[in-house]
């Protein structure tokens, strides 16, 4: 080919490119979304109307090319390419998570802040929790606050030296919060301490995921069972390890930190998950509709990925689990995705296991919904990101 | 509310330009029925317009007073023969363009510090509408030609609004002067080998604004945030280093963008940087940097001054005046007002008393010491005031409480090593000494580079793509002025 043809080939695949990436995304746009919405953890931007404020400041275009980029049909093939790119290039960070280390860690900025008004913070935020609790007792119930470390706040020894892992920061906080707990007289069962506190048999964090292993759910579950029991008149009782079977799935768990970097970090992660070797037949509710008698969104082949929504088949608004064993207590339990796994083993010691996520729940708020309701036990299951924060699931209105 | 973060813009390193914008004027300018050239300039005008209103429709009306105001001017400035009355119609045209420039970019901050003297005088909030100092420049660049008698009084209203509203140089240059293109909108031809060279101009544009700009401002803006303890010596450096490296290949970057695009239309717009940083002097750096600019300065202001005519203090007197201009040409704000003068000094001292002593010294330490200079400049210029400029060149000096490394530059380094490593190299001029001794080889070799050359832009363009998609940041620094 002569150096002519040759630049005019060149530019012919360049526009044919330009020109037939928009034809390609227009006839796959629901293919993309549904990858953004897997991969990234987000919805797609949607296409804007055009409106005259939003035309007068230019908003209008600049949320059109969010749509657009969303559903381009070279979207997926881009930013794999990039991430294996910077991967490969040795880079400490991609995508904001640290990749080069033994495990996928959260990057975080190097700023500092200062730290002193989180007791302040803090004592505010056990008020509230002070306050519910005396409501769940003026009911006869019985309410358990109890705090997870994040698979990052969980790992800060692990972060390479010269990246930040703001320990400076997380003493403090747990320390604020565990005193102005304390101080509120709010029982307060605090994981990262009890994970800390001995040499495990098991992993409790995976590599690629912020939540705690199927295994750091059931620490939890037992810790949650030990402290009803000690504060209470029930004897609540998770089933040992030895009366659980267990079971490694043997698919590649798909965490949400690879997730978002499109699977790429080379893990080992694995996923479990443990069923009474003595039966405890149920009957589970979604949303007040019955539907299977389910605990775990098992894959179909051995091979395809797994993600967290393994346990419950992920987050869903209102969950009710029957055990028909009245006998038992009943428990409320409010949180985000780490009670998903903690779900599937909690239910073993109650005879009814509800749990509610106010990032989805829109029904009653929840004072309204233990007046109703009336369980024996309340429990909050937060992320210590969000000790602080009296949205969704942190509301004790 | 900043100044200049009011508005919203389409930039050529967007999906949106790329595939709806760029896409669409081909089809229309290229389309077999649009053979007149007034057709197909007028296919570029709208095409142009619209561009420009991409970035908000609020300050639409402004650019199109712009284009009236230097379409009349023009046009009655061309057609006076009286000498006094033309100079007074220039001096009108000259007036409102640049009040408009003034209300629009220095109220504001005129009564910001107003306020500061007098509390009782209102702060006024105006945003500055894209592009303003770049089309109010070419707008006066054509009119005081048209005095001057090197171009003719344009009759047609399109070709001055095509040349004020060009969309590839209309928001952040370079700043083309009418004469450069005056004879190319109403002639010009295009062609296989005007679109590829074009195309090879704005892939490597894109490249460099994408694969080195862009990684290198995420790594200033990781410095620049620091203060106090955590901004060491060494994340200093770095920091300043990165923006040094940024704020070249952003806006040569777009520029070569805008020269590409420009080309595959059929017009030749002059280059903007010729490496600036392999410069000896502050004065050859100038020479190097933005020369749209500071040639618009030279021709427009500099020799109507006097330039180097008449005595020391006169021409220091142009020359500080110039400088001052500079400044605040790019910006509202201490800093740049600042930045001018800095250059001012520099450039005073290099012409009446260290220059015969730098030209003496070797090579390596001249090149050193323009380097040093611009970095330090590149600071007051990043920095959000005068007292941050301050501090943050404390910290390189070593001046500052904070040690020398820190773990965040130690991660920079490990982060962005690549892009330090070629934005260093493709600061020097290797590609053109590449190409120079190929061409002198000729033969096989110069054969097997032609035909490599598409596929390493293509190898290019792919990279730089799928940069694009993957990473949100995106800004260019030249849009704010």
């Amino acid at each position: 080919m002569t150096p002519k043809k040759l630049q005019k080939a060149f530019l012919i695949l360049l526009l044919a490119f330009l020109f037939l990436t928009p034809v390609f995304s227009l006839l796959c746009m629901g293919k993309t979304e549904a990858e953004v919405q897997y991969y990234e953890q987000r919805n797609p931007a949607s296409l804007p109307m055009p409106a005259v404020s939003t035309l007068l400041d230019g908003s209008f275009f600049t949320d059109f090319e969010a749509a657009v980029s969303d559903r381009l049909a070279t979207r997926t093939a881009a930013i794999k390419g990039y991430f294996s790119i910077n991967m490969a290039l040795g880079r400490p960070a991609v995508d904001d998570s640290i990749v080069n280390a033994e495990v996928m860690l959260g990057k975080n900025s190097y700023n500092r802040w200062d730290n002193s008004n989180l007791y302040t913070q803090a004592e505010e935020i056990a008020a509230d929790y002070a306050s519910l609790k005396d409501y769940v007792e003026e009911r006869g119930g019985y309410f358990c606050y109890v705090g997870v470390p994040l698979q990052t706040f969980y790992y800060t020894d692990l972060y390479p030296d010269y990246m930040e892992n703001r320990e400076w920061h997380l003493t403090t906080l747990r320390d604020a919060f565990a005193t102005a707990m304390e101080g509120a007289d709010v029982p307060f069962v605090e994981m990262n301490e009890i994970f800390r506190s001995r040499e495990w048999e098991e992993k409790l964090y995976p590599e690629t995921d912020h939540h705690y292993t199927y295994f750091g759910a059931y620490v939890t579950a037992q810790a949650i069972a030990e402290r009803i029991t000690a504060d209470t008149q029930w004897q609540v009782t998770i089933p040992g390890r030895d009366e659980l079977d267990w079971q490694e799935l043997p698919n590649p768990f798909l965490g949400s930190s690879n997730r978002k970097l499109y699977g790429l970090w080379d893990s080992t992660d694995r996923t479990a998950i443990a069923k009474p070797k003595q039966e405890i037949p149920f009957r589970r509710f979604d949303n007040g509709t019955e539907v299977a008698a389910e605990l775990f969104d098992l894959p179909a082949t051995e091979t395809e990925d797994v993600t967290y929504t393994l346990y419950m088949g992920g987050d869903v608004a209102e969950t009710s689990i029957r055990t028909e064993r009245e006998e038992l207590p009943d428990i409320l339990v409010v949180g985000d995705s780490f009670t998903n796994s903690l779900e599937t083993l909690l239910y073993m010691g109650f005879d009814e296991m509800r749990s509610l996520d106010y990032r989805h729940y829109n029904g009653l708020p929840l004072r309204e919904y233990i007046a109703q309701y009336q369980p024996d036990i309340v429990i909050c299951v937060r992320d210590e990101s969000t000790y602080f924060s009296r949205e969704w699931n942190g509301r004790t209105d | 509310m900043p100044r200049n973060g009011g508005w919203k813009r389409m930039t050529f390193s967007s999906v949106l330009f790329l595939h709806v914008f760029f896409v669409g004027l081909l089809v229309c300018y290229f389309a077999p029925f649009v053979r007149r050239r007034e057709t197909k300039n007028l296919v570029l005008l709208l095409f142009s317009l619209a561009f420009y209103a991409c970035g908000g429709l609020a300050y639409f009306p402004l650019i199109l007073l712009s284009i009236g105001i230097n379409y009349l001017f023009g046009r009655l400035v061309g057609s006076c023969d009286d000498g006094k009355r033309k100079k007074r119609l220039l001096t009108v045209a000259v007036t409102l363009n640049l009040l408009m420039l003034f209300c629009f970019k220095y109220l504001g901050f005129l009564t910001e510090n107003l306020h500061l003297l007098i509390p009782t005088l209102p702060v006024l909030e105006i945003v500055l509408p894209i592009g303003i100092s770049f089309y109010t420049f070419q707008g006066l660049s054509y009119v005081v030609d048209v005095y001057r008698g090197d171009a003719r009084s344009e009759k047609s209203l399109v070709r001055v609004a095509l040349y004020i509203a060009l969309f590839p140089q209309l928001v952040a240059g370079p700043i083309v002067r009418y004469t450069t293109v005056a004879h190319e909108i109403g002639e010009r031809s295009e062609s296989w080998d005007e679109a590829y060279a074009g195309t090879v101009c704005f892939l490597l544009g894109f490249a460099k604004k994408i694969l080195l700009a862009n990684p290198l401002g995420q790594m200033a803006d990781s410095a620049f945030s620091q203060s106090g303890d955590l901004l060491t010596t060494g994340l200093a450096w770095l920091g300043a280093i990165a923006y040094t490296g940024q704020i070249y290949f952003d806006f040569s970057g777009y520029s070569d963008m805008a020269i590409g695009l420009g080309r595959i239309f059929g017009f030749h717009f002059l280059e903007n940087f010729s490496y600036p940083y392999i410069s000896r002097s502050v004065t050859e750096f100038w020479r190097r940097w933005h020369i749209s600019l500071s040639s618009w300065f030279r021709d427009y202001v500099y020799i109507p001054l006097g330039g180097n005519r008449g005595n020391r203090a006169f021409q220091i007197r142009n020359l500080a005046i110039v400088w001052m201009l500079t400044g605040i040409w790019h910006g509202a704000e201490w800093t740049f007002i600042f930045w001018g003068v800095y250059y001012a000094l520099l450039l005073i001292g290099e012409r009446y008393c260290w220059g015969k002593t730098l030209e003496k010294c070797p090579a390596v330490l001249r090149h050193g010491y323009a380097l040093v200079l611009v970095i330090f400049g590149w600071v007051i210029f990043r920095a959000p005031t005068l007292t941050a400029a301050w501090d943050y060149a404390a910290a390189m000096l070593g001046l500052s409480s904070a040690p020398f490394w820190c773990g965040q530059a130690s991660y920079l380094l490990r982060q962005y090593w690549v892009e330090l490593l070629f934005g260093v190299l493709f600061s020097m001029p290797l590609l053109p000494r590449v190409k120079e001794r190929i061409a002198e080889k000729g033969g096989g070799l110069f054969r097997a580079a032609g035909a490599a050359t598409p596929v390493v832009l293509l190898f290019l363009a792919g990279l730089s793509y799928i940069s694009l998609l993957s990473s949100g940041f995106n800004p260019f620094i030249y849009f704010q002025f």
